[in-house]
């Protein structure tokens, strides 16, 4: 019955493991495709104002020239935006699993005071044996070699309990690392989750940005079509 | 999703829990399968090898309960140290990097401004059109610059998290290792002591046969005391002469023989005044590889002789324990056996059993 439940525990884990590294590989390829959709605007922005010198301010390619950057600039923040949510899924199952591997940890680290506890009372148990043992040797010096056994004994017990001291002098330790584990990843995910945020704040910046670009190329057209700022004139039947 | 995790957690938790309960169980058996054996090996025969054989048993299964407990503790440590060696959170990737973005808006912004600085005095209104567009583009680039900035804040704020992120988990490993180290350590040292207590009930069944014979019987090479110069005894109450007892007595250098903790030396001082006895005892012991335990042990002892061989006292230790000490004599006329015990003081010897030689 436990080995089943210990065996189901386990493929429990080894699935929630396998299923883990799927999002790492998901997330690896949402920051390639972030990566060069803004490589791909980094590009076309550069090159526009290049381009556009070249061209009447009426040219209909000039305007076109515009356009393209403000849709690769939407394509390249959606990919940064797609990244950042995987990313944000990434830092949150980070946070949940460095809670409970700090639970786990803490729990283990724990048993080193079980250790202790129990190797000083088999200790003072094995002592009680030698003591025993000592006054049969009185009558019988045959249990000369038995009663060194037990001694030696008694001395690896001591050892033992020496050590699980140690061990659990690290609890503290451990746990408070452990606790900075999960505050930082609480931060990392809170950082994400603002930068997301604030992404959505950018993307409607850069919005208005191509638009009031975008404005001035029509604005230059129509000084190069009406010099003197005067509606146009209706044309004669 | 979280639940799930949670509950198999707990999960875990409750195994690791059921495998101690078991393995105290196997110790516990184990114990009270026969806890007067050591007691009544000084009687001998083959019902106490029987008895220690079925001890040596018990011993086998709460060994073998102990180890299965340690090595499923040490899988549930193997996966937090495993966690923390391969799943934590990687460095940021440098997708949320605003850079491009900084430089982007700072060169139009400047672009904008000097285009805008150059119409600035021309009056006509198509240019004054012009100029206007400009400045609502530059107003939406201070915008767009705001946002970058605010976003990459947040991008540095996540850079130093995953950093600290890096130094905790190092150090955490480190401590995760230790522990699955002393882990693995107790899990040998539990084969080495189900060994030792294997051979312990052994050489019990071997000791048990055959005929008693007590523990201070001439040490071979050490000759036997003879009084070369030999005056009456003194009257006393006790069945064997004083000399039997007080006087300068020495631990042996060679040849020596002790129970418990090994002397390096013990000088023992007994005197007598009118049937009332007196003594010191000076020593220091042999201590474990690594105790930090204090070797050396002082005591005083004092009471009345009585009508029997062995002659217990008192006593006091320099750091206030109380106890007994008896003093048996041996069998040869320079041997004296020296039994004391202590009440237990941390790091402090409190039990020896030594034959010594009268200096």
């Amino acid at each position: 019955m436990i080995r089943f439940f210990s065996l189901s525990v386990f493929l429990a884990i080894a699935q929630s493991a396998h299923a883990q590294d799927k999002p790492v590989d998901a997330l690896a390829a949402l920051r390639q495709a972030a990566d060069k959709a803004a490589s791909d605007w980094d590009a076309l922005a550069k090159g526009l104002e290049l381009r556009i010198a070249r061209l009447l301010p009426c040219d209909p390619t000039s305007r076109a020239a515009v356009e393209e950057v403000s849709r690769a600039s939407d394509a390249r923040l959606a990919a940064l935006a797609a990244y950042l949510k995987a990313a944000v899924a990434k830092a949150k199952d980070d946070t949940e699993s460095a809670k409970r591997v700090l639970a786990a940890q803490a729990s283990l680290a724990g048993g080193w005071n079980t250790e202790r506890t129990e190797a000083d009372q088999q200790g003072a148990s094995i002592e009680a044996q030698v003591a025993d043992l000592k006054e049969s040797m009185r009558k019988r010096a045959s249990l000369a070699g038995a009663e060194q056994g037990l001694t030696e004994i008694a001395r690896m017990v001591k050892e033992r309990a020496g050590k699980a001291t140690d061990l659990a002098a690290r609890k503290d330790v451990v746990n408070a690392l452990l606790g900075d584990l999960v505050v930082a990843c609480q931060d990392r995910q809170t950082a994400i989750e603002k930068e997301s945020a604030q992404l959505d704040v950018e993307t409607a910046r850069w919005s208005g940005y191509y638009a009031a670009r975008l404005a001035r190329a029509v604005t230059e057209c129509a000084i190069v079509n009406h010099p003197s700022g005067a509606p146009p004139r209706k044309k004669l039947p | 999703m979280r639940r799930a995790c949670l509950l198999a957690l707990v999960a875990v938790l409750c195994l690791a829990q059921r495998a101690r309960d078991d393995y105290r169980a196997a110790y516990t058996a184990w114990r009270k399968t026969d806890p007067n054996l050591e007691r009544d090996a000084s009687a001998g025969g083959a019902a106490i090898a029987q008895r220690a054989d079925r001890m040596a048993a018990e011993a086998a299964k709460s060994a073998a309960a102990r180890k299965a407990f340690l090595e499923g503790t040490i899988a549930d440590q193997s996966q937090q140290t495993a966690w923390l060696e391969n799943s934590g959170p990687g460095p940021e990737p440098a997708a949320t990097n605003t850079k491009s973005d900084s430089q982007f808006v700072a060169t139009e912004s400047a672009r904008v401004a000097r285009t805008i600085e150059t119409f600035s005095s021309d009056p006509d209104k198509g240019i004054q059109q012009l100029r206007q567009a400009l400045a609502r583009e530059r107003t939406a680039l201070e915008a767009l610059g705001l946002a970058v900035a605010d976003r990459q804040k947040s991008a540095d704020g996540a850079d130093l998290a995953t950093a600290f992120i890096a130094q905790s988990r190092t150090r955490a490993l480190e401590q995760s290792r230790a522990m699955l180290e002393g882990l693995k350590d107790a899990s040998a040292q539990t084969a080495r002591e189900a060994e030792a207590w294997a051979e312990y009930y052994r050489k019990l069944g071997e000791g048990v046969q055959g005929a008693a014979t007590p523990i201070t019987q001439v040490p071979p090479g050490v000759p036997p005391a003879t009084l070369s110069n030999p005056a009456p005894a003194p009257p006393t109450v006790t069945p064997v002469p004083l000399a039997r007892y007080i006087g300068a007595w020495t631990y042996p250098q060679t040849n020596a023989m002790y129970h418990g903790a090994q002397p390096e030396f013990i000088d023992v001082l007994v005197h007598e005044d009118n049937g009332r006895v007196t003594g010191t005892v000076f020593g220091r012991f042999k201590l474990p590889a690594g105790s930090t335990g204090d070797p050396v042990l002082r005591f005083d002892f004092a009471g009345d002789l009585q009508p029997t061989r062995n002659q217990v006292f008192n006593l006091l230790t320099s750091d206030g324990a109380k106890g007994t000490i008896e003093l048996i004599p041996g069998p040869a006329f320079n041997l004296l056996e020296v039994n004391f015990q202590t009440e237990p003081k941390p790091g402090k010897i409190r039990q020896a059993d030594v034959v010594l030689v009268k200096k």
